[in-house]
């Protein structure tokens, strides 16, 4: 009771706010806390203050941080373009649609394929067909083991061994969250429904629900319990079993006035949701059926990201905005 | 499955129509080419403030990859995703939904979209199946369905470009001028433009416009022209949207085009058909057989017009690409057309004229 009546009083503060030569388009944490948004022109904010770069590549598909002091940009038609590593030019890379990275390995998700870089960008990556088209998705799942998901369908891919582990008839992919740890995944298509695959049994995926449109937004709760899902103005809990099975009634909650056009989850449960109308919402995730906080940016909401600690949210809009919003659950005396 | 009732009940139909706050719905001019067509792109793409998704080759090939840097151009290739797998009725270009949000959402979004589509030469006459096909049908479909695509973006019209050298040469040696692909395009334009029309006599031009005209009934067939005169006649087109873009005495009936169709080619090929009624309609009812029809056909459905008389001087409009219709009710534009007639335009292939016109001619009238 006394954490709940704590997450009533969060506090949102804007800490820093900086403007971006075009909309946000991608914002990633480092794991230490080190900001990097990509603008839609290319440009590029590293670090709290830092200076704005001139514009690295013409159409960023993705992002990610290599250590602290280097990061990577995925480009269709550019590669994979890079700051900070002993890397001239850009890693041509065509079809580079999404990246991740774990440890040393960086997994670059393309047309059909996946690209898996060891320790840097200077030797040929090891590269794996994945039968599944042009990637729109991907997402680690834990050890060696990476889930690919693209037009035609879902790919579990162990990097380690180069090959693909298991293929998942799920056309269609349109985005997907994982808790590798708790060995689940769940998957969104472009039907609208929403799949829950146990990795303990791939083949046996759960079709969870439908909504009448695709999920775009699409995130799992710390503790793999609560898939969440955004489809235009309507916030979607919905409670997982054992089995992968859903809840008979997930909580729906509608406290917003435009179409929700962001969304991320923090390690520690929090949850943001942004509008079309630059309204963010922030959640508690005692409290899932109100907003503890709420901010306005100027524009639609096209980018937020919690940092590691899930006390700082980067939120970004269409007319360039950039805030970074310190939260804080209150404490009762 | 579990499935929601509460959500279930807002079909594609009934879908909040909003756009962003403050931001403007950009119109998309979609162009179709069976040739080069590079100086209709270039034209199309004159405003700086217009924005062009295509092919790399259509880009480079109409010498617009400087507009790639400067975030005006939009590289993409078919990614064509279906569900459920294969259904053709149900494909959407992935590519396109993902292309159009990107030059959109921007600072300062373009006036306008141009989205040029390749139409590759088809090699039969049967209608394409494979998912790797960049029909126009397709594109269209995805632009009208997707209602993140609908938020920010409406699509203004579709514009086929035909080269009227290659028609009257196909048309005078007896060859059949396009199958599949390309005759669905040009049947559900918004607008033909016939490039090197200047080069034809006037009985070959008139013999394209003719052919031209007993494809598509509903849009507006002219000659290519250049300038800021020839792109704004690219504009502001909806003909597929407006109830009446055509005058009515000029669409055939479904009679003529029966015989036509017959004469004309096999059941595969693309078909319009024209209902008409005077009575004034039971709104719910025209609304469900347009709906079952669509259900019923929506791999041979290709674009859907209609408007039906309604009662309390009203008429209902509806507008669709294959399975995905809208519909909305609006006054009739005067107390005298009121006392019009329902019409409803079809485009698809292998229909049944019969069938179509017994299910229409059964809808209730308004009590």
């Amino acid at each position: 009771m006394t954490a709940l009546a704590g997450n009533l009083l969060t506090t949102a503060i804007v800490d820093s706010a900086t403007e971006l030569p075009d909309a946000v388009r991608l914002v990633r944490w480092s794991r230490k806390g080190r900001l990097l948004a990509v603008a839609a022109d290319g440009s590029a904010l590293v670090g709290h203050g830092g200076q704005i770069t001139p514009p690295m590549t013409p159409d960023a598909r993705d992002a990610a941080w290599l250590g602290e002091a280097a990061l990577v940009i995925a480009d269709p038609m550019a590669g994979l373009v890079t700051a900070g590593v002993d890397q001239l030019g850009p890693v041509p890379l065509l079809g580079a649609h999404r990246i991740g990275i774990h440890r040393g390995h960086t997994v670059v998700a393309g047309d059909g394929r996946v690209a898996v870089f060891d320790r840097g960008f200077s030797s040929e990556p090891h590269v794996i067909a994945t039968g599944t088209g042009v990637s729109h998705a991907c997402t680690h799942l834990g050890g060696v083991l990476w889930a690919i998901g693209g037009t035609r369908g879902l790919a579990l891919v162990d990097v380690a061994l180069g090959c693909v582990e298991e293929q998942i008839e799920i056309p269609g992919v349109v985005a997907m969250s994982s808790r590798g740890d708790l060995g689940r995944l769940v998957v969104s298509d472009l039907a609208g429904s929403i799949h829950v695959v146990e990795l303990a049994d791939p083949s046996a995926a759960v079709e969870l629900c439908s909504h009448v449109d695709p999920v775009r937004h699409l995130s799992l709760s710390p503790d793999g319990d609560t898939i969440v899902c955004a489809d235009d103005d309507e916030l979607t809990m919905w409670g997982i079993g054992v089995d992968g099975s859903g809840a008979e009634e997930p909580l729906c909650v509608f406290s917003h006035e435009g179409t929700i056009s962001a969304l991320d989850q923090a390690e520690n449960g929090f949850l943001a949701t942004g509008d079309d109308q630059g309204v963010v919402h922030i959640w508690s995730p005692l409290l899932p059926g109100y907003p503890v906080a709420t901010l306005h940016l100027e524009g639609e909401v096209t980018a937020l990201a919690w940092d590691v600690s899930g006390n700082r949210l980067a939120c970004g809009s269409v007319t360039g905005q950039l805030s970074v919003v310190e939260t804080r659950a209150g404490c009762i005396a | 499955m579990n499935r929601r009732t509460d959500m279930t009940l807002r079909s594609h139909g009934e879908s909040r129509r909003e756009h962003s706050a403050g931001r403007p719905s950009v119109p998309i001019t979609v162009l179709a080419r069976t040739g080069p067509a590079t100086d209709l792109i270039r034209l199309l793409a004159a405003d700086v403030e217009t924005s062009v998704i295509g092919s790399v080759e259509t880009i480079a090939s109409a010498g617009l990859l400087g507009l790639v840097r400067s975030g005006r151009a939009h590289a993409t290739s078919p990614d064509v995703a279906s569900h459920p797998d294969r259904c053709v009725c149900c494909e959407l270009r992935v590519d396109l939904i993902d292309a159009v949000r990107r030059a959109v959402l921007v600072r300062t979004p373009p006036q306008r979209l141009v989205i040029v589509i390749d139409q590759l030469p088809s090699s039969g006459e049967d209608p394409p199946r494979s998912s790797d096909e960049a029909d126009v049908v397709t594109a269209l479909h995805t632009l009208q369905s997707h209602r993140e695509l609908e938020r920010l973006t409406h699509v203004d019209g579709l514009v086929v470009h035909v080269d009227g050298r290659t028609l009257s040469t196909r048309l005078t040696c007896g060859i059949t001028p396009w199958s599949g692909r390309e005759e669905a395009a040009l049947a559900i334009a918004d607008h033909i433009a016939v490039s090197g029309a200047d080069l034809l006599t006037a009985s070959a031009l008139s013999r394209v416009m003719r052919w031209l005209e007993g494809i598509n009934s509903v849009g507006r067939i002219l000659r290519a022209s250049e300038g800021e005169e020839g792109r704004q006649g690219l504009f502001d087109l909806r003909a597929w949207h407006h109830p009446h873009a055509k005058p009515v005495e000029g669409v055939p009936t479904i009679e003529s085009l029966r015989l036509r169709g017959a004469a004309r080619s096999s059941e595969s090929s693309v078909k319009t058909i024209v209902l008409r009624r005077p009575d004034v309609l039971d709104a719910d009812a025209a609304l469900g057989w347009l709906r079952d029809l669509v259900a019923e056909e929506p791999c041979r459905l290709l674009r859907v017009k209609a408007s039906f008389l309604i009662g309390g001087g009203e008429r209902l409009r509806v507008c669709g690409v294959r399975s995905t219709i809208r519909s909305s009710a609006a006054a009739t534009p005067s107390p005298g057309r009121a006392r019009g007639e329902s019409v409803v335009w079809l485009v698809g292939r292998g229909l049944d004229p019969h069938s179509i016109s017994n299910g229409f001619e059964s809808i209730e009238r308004t009590q």
